[in-house]
């Protein structure tokens, strides 16, 4: 004991009392490292409360990521906005989709939407950006052609939607002669199964005016498919007139961007058309 | 003495211990980033057109000789209406190998998108000539957007 009482500090007290302070500067050093890395992947990861789950049936809720993004969550709120604002005018849209689990949807990039937008398993969907009546039939899918695929599936039912491709450098009469080859080799394959021709989809009045897929040419294809329809003694369902708005054009809920193509709310209401109008025909039938 | 040894060697101890494990997870979590955080990030910040999330049970019709069972984590969004190519995949795979594999699987569907869109919306190609195709690691990251640069600079920052 040293004669005023304090202990006398050994070299191995300093190297001891050393050890202990640059443990505890580390420790404050980390500290405040991991602080700041969570505030920086806090300002980097945007708020929660931006991002909504999208407007899909509930069978449809996806497993690998659920974070939507700003251009998804703007989407939802337009439906949402026109929803409620035109509530009295939109139809409701119910369908199940098990029901067209013995369907096969032939058509092009409107049909890829189908299962684009998770609404049916894309074994249902036989579609293509670019398909045509004409290159329908030529064309494969990853070296399936549209035949070898029938003959493995043998639908029910199938639902086919084509020519809005060939609208800018086809005629009416050219893709109507196409369509007719093509029902009757589908006869040909599958004699005993359910055809059915939808019309072509409306555009907006920007993308009438602007692109060669107008109203006038939509319009009078859409007239010569039910003709040809009649013609072939096949199913006819107008999916046109459920999604244009007076003036023949596309309703602002259901187009895309781009005029053309569709938003998911327009395939809700397609596949619920197309349900009621089958079950409506079975039970016509019954009776 | 022995004791104020041992105290030493333990203090040692658990200095390497806190920089080791404090300071080093925080290293680990920044390079391996949730594919899910990447794509959030990036499209918190750069339009996507109507972008639509698919999982592993869907993503086969888009990434058709991608082998699935090789993919451990990933986050895919998709045009859902077909009419612009706009497209973010985030793939995380089991290891280096399948990655290269997955690297080809994902170059695959690039040059069908390029194909596509060549005739069909030319205007839309843009976006498909600056897209983002990189390996990191085990993951690949594919991006089609009207902004590839600022969604390449998003990515780098996930994974620094």
């Amino acid at each position: 004991m040293h004669k005023n009482g304090k202990r006398k500090n050994s070299p191995e007290k300093i190297v001891n009392k050393f050890l202990l302070i640059l443990v505890s500067i580390c420790i404050v050093v980390c500290i405040i490292l991991s602080i700041l890395s969570i505030a920086k992947k806090i300002s980097e990861v945007p708020p929660a409360d931006e991002y909504v789950e999208p407007p899909f049936p509930g069978d449809m809720t996806t497993t690998v990521s659920t974070t939507l993004t700003s251009a998804l969550t703007t989407a939802a709120t337009e439906v949402t906005t026109a929803v409620t604002t035109t509530a009295l005018t939109v139809a409701e849209t119910d369908f199940d989709k098990d029901y067209f689990s013995n369907w096969l949807f032939i058509g092009d990039s409107i049909f890829t939407g189908l299962y684009g937008y998770d609404f049916l398993d894309s074994s249902n969907v036989f579609a293509k950006i670019g398909f045509t009546p004409e290159n329908v039939r030529t064309s494969d899918i990853n070296g399936t052609s549209v035949y070898q695929k029938l003959a493995v599936t043998k639908p029910e039912t199938i639902c086919i939607m084509l020519g809005t491709n060939g609208l800018a450098y086809l005629t009416v009469e050219q893709m109507i002669a196409d369509y007719r080859k093509f029902i009757d080799e589908i006869r040909d394959l599958l004699p005993e199964t359910k055809i059915i021709i939808v019309t072509i989809t409306p555009v907006t009045k920007e993308h009438s005016d602007a692109e060669p897929e107008n109203l006038s040419l939509i319009t009078a294809y859409n007239e010569a498919l039910a003709v040809l329809s009649e013609e072939k003694e096949t199913d006819f369902v107008d999916i046109y007139a459920f999604l244009a708005d007076d003036d023949g054009y596309t309703k602002t809920l259901y187009a895309e961007n781009d005029g053309l193509h569709l938003k998911a709310s327009a395939y809700e209401l397609i596949l619920t058309e197309l349900e009621a109008y089958t079950k409506n025909e079975e039970t016509d039938e019954q009776n | 003495m022995s004791k104020i040894k041992s105290s030493g060697i333990s203090l040692v101890f658990i200095l390497l211990l806190v920089i080791t494990v404090g300071c080093g997870n925080t290293e680990e979590i920044i390079a391996a980033p949730a594919p899910a955080d990447v794509t959030a990030a990036v499209m918190s910040e750069v339009e996507f057109m109507s972008p639509v999330p698919k999982t592993i049970e869907t993503i086969g019709v888009y990434y058709t000789i991608l082998d699935t069972s090789s993919v451990s984590d990933m986050s895919v969004y998709v045009c859902g209406s077909g009419a612009y190519p706009d497209e973010i995949a985030v793939i995380e795979f089991i290891d280096s190998e399948a990655a290269d594999k997955g690297f080809e699987a994902v170059t695959d569907r690039l040059d069908t998108l390029i194909k596509t869109y060549t005739d069909y919306t030319p205007e839309e190609m843009y976006k498909l000539d600056s897209a983002v195709l990189e390996k990191r690691g085990n993951y690949v990251i594919f991006i089609v957007a009207d902004d590839n640069e600022k969604a390449l600079e998003i990515t780098d920052r996930m994974f620094s």
